[in-house]
């Protein structure tokens, strides 16, 4: 693994919220088509480098490389047209568009209408049930459909690197299963993901790599399955659920 | 029974106008999120731009008139938000509003100061009404319904079909996740100002066809069309152009039981009792743009 190019390398992001600073030095690679995840402790500013990667945030220090090039101070748009989307953890779909409206602007920036198209007829192989109620508003779908519905909106520009933010947030266990078990087949197609969970033992389960953050620190990082064998990853991190990050 | 029908087609009239204004009104806070209150003075702008190509030494056709107003007009909101609202996009709502009152008080001014404070009308010839059964309607009336069918069918195409028209709709959906699929935001407020002041001037130029001008004649129409939003539901297009219709109406209708001195009062009465009981509207949000 070692000896292949990152598709992303984060070095050394320094960054946070108007005055206050979230992450201090953190140092992150994800290599092509495989599932990275990022876990730690309430506050330990997961979502926020994931909104850094994705430019929501300016870094203070260091650098975001992605594909080989300095993205650090490019606009989203840059992000997007590379091949990286970021999926939230929340409110992650336009709930008063319909399913396809709500598809298409996950590939507002495909320009050619007939690849548009060809997209979204294979979002809606992927998900039939989305076909069936393609001309709904979305705002009618469950909790799970609408967190499927906002990773089949990520995919409609075909992107090379996703990332995903707390996917199983709000989930039943069933459902939770379902949308890591989807996760699982985007990388086995070849997509590199790049998740922040909460609920870290099912995460690291299906994860090749891992990365313990702790406020706003590399703490850890390994092979996932060491992760989870790690005596002190184990009591201090897997220790169960907790309540949400909710960061700004 | 003849009274009532012809109160309420002069109600439906006026009513697809105010529908132009609230549209208009309700998407720039949909995107921008502040209640336009120079909004008035593009529809006033509208209608003089109107009747400065129709009279001398201009003398152009009512619809070419009609259409370099709507050029004027677009124009005029474009430098607005450019110079006062761009600057304080990041401010919140109150300083916002408070900016656009200012605006709208200047361009009052502005417009008494170039064409007086007189009342103006458009040099349309006095025309007989058609009869359609018990109602009567005139050539102008006739237009100002199509015309304004018309300009709403249009945005209805806008809204659904175009590119431009979705990324709209997407970012007074959830601007954030617009923004995250490459939507760039300033590029659709350049667009809502753009259809919102095109709504307005055509409604501008209706109104001042259908009644007459004068430089304060956008203020009772803001009140109009802010009744009409908060009907709709706050950033709810299709509800606003519902609101507009039912303002319209209750005009007219009122003022078959009130003294016509009260017109005007009714559209601050629903604002009123809107605020008061229901101010998520009575429409609520659950269709429409937002």
């Amino acid at each position: 693994m070692e000896n292949r190019i990152p598709i992303l390398s984060i070095e050394h992001l320094t960054t946070g919220y108007a005055r206050i600073q979230v992450l201090t030095d953190i140092r992150l690679e994800v290599f092509p088509s495989e599932i990275v995840c990022i876990i730690g402790p309430n506050g330990a500013g997961k979502s926020t480098i994931l909104k850094a990667i994705y430019g929501f945030l300016p870094p203070w220090k260091g650098r975001i490389v992605f594909k080989g090039e300095d993205i650090s101070h490019l606009p989203v748009t840059h992000r997007v047209t590379r091949g990286m989307v970021l999926v939230h953890q929340d409110q992650n779909i336009f709930p008063s568009l319909t399913i396809q409206e709500n598809l298409e602007m996950g590939g507002y920036l495909v320009t050619k209408p007939s690849s548009r198209k060809a997209r979204t007829e294979q979002i809606f192989e992927m998900f039939p049930f989305l076909r069936a109620k393609r001309k709904h508003p979305a705002r009618s779908l469950s909790g799970g459909e609408r967190q499927l519905l906002a990773i089949g909106m990520a995919l409609m520009t075909n992107p090379e690197l996703i990332l995903l933010d707390e996917p199983s947030m709000g989930l039943s266990p069933q459902m939770m299963a379902r949308v890591f078990s989807w996760v699982n087949q985007i990388h086995e197609a070849g997509k590199a993901i790049l998740m922040v969970e909460q609920n870290a033992k099912q995460a690291l389960e299906i994860a090749q790599r891992g990365y313990v953050f702790d406020l706003g620190k590399n703490r850890f990082e390994g092979k996932a399955a060491a992760l989870l064998d790690d005596p002190e990853v184990k009591t201090v991190y897997l220790g169960g659920g907790g309540m949400d990050e909710n960061l700004p | 029974m003849s009274l009532f029908l012809q109160s309420l087609l002069d109600g439906l009239i006026a009513g697809s106008i105010y529908a132009l204004f609230a549209v208009g009104l309700t998407l720039i806070y949909g995107t921008l999120h502040f209640i336009n209150f120079a909004h008035g003075e593009l529809i006033m702008a509208g209608a003089y731009f109107a009747y400065l190509f129709m009279m001398p030494p201009l003398h152009l056709s009512p619809f070419i008139s009609g259409g370099c107003a709507i050029v004027g007009v677009v124009c005029l909101a474009l430098l607005m938000d450019r110079s006062v609202f761009s600057p304080l996009r990041n401010a919140n709502s109150l300083l916002l509003l408070i900016a656009s009152l200012g605006i709208s008080l200047f361009f009052q001014n502005l417009a008494q100061v170039i064409w007086g404070a007189e009342i103006r009308t458009f040099p349309f010839p006095l025309e007989r009404g058609i009869s359609l059964g018990p109602v009567v309607i005139t050539p102008v009336q006739a237009w100002i319904l199509i015309i304004a069918a018309g300009a709403i069918f249009l945005l209805y195409l806008f809204l659904k079909f175009t590119r431009a028209g979705k990324a709209i709709r997407s970012v007074s959906d959830n601007p954030r996740l617009a923004k995250t699929f490459g939507v760039e935001t300033e590029r659709v407020i350049r667009f809502v100002w753009i259809v919102a002041a095109s709504l307005a001037a055509v409604g501008g130029v209706l109104y001042a066809a259908d009644t007459n001008l004068e430089p304060h004649m956008g203020t009772i129409n803001l009140v109009r069309a802010f009744a009409a939003v908060l009907l709709g539901g706050v950033g709810n297009v299709w509800g606003a152009l519902i609101g507009g219709i039912v303002i319209g109406l209750s005009e007219n209708l009122g003022v078959l039981i009130l003294p016509i001195g009260y017109k005007d009062a009714i559209a601050f009465c629903v604002i009123i009792l809107l605020l008061l009981f229901r101010p998520e509207g009575i429409l609520g949000v659950r269709w429409g743009v937002r």
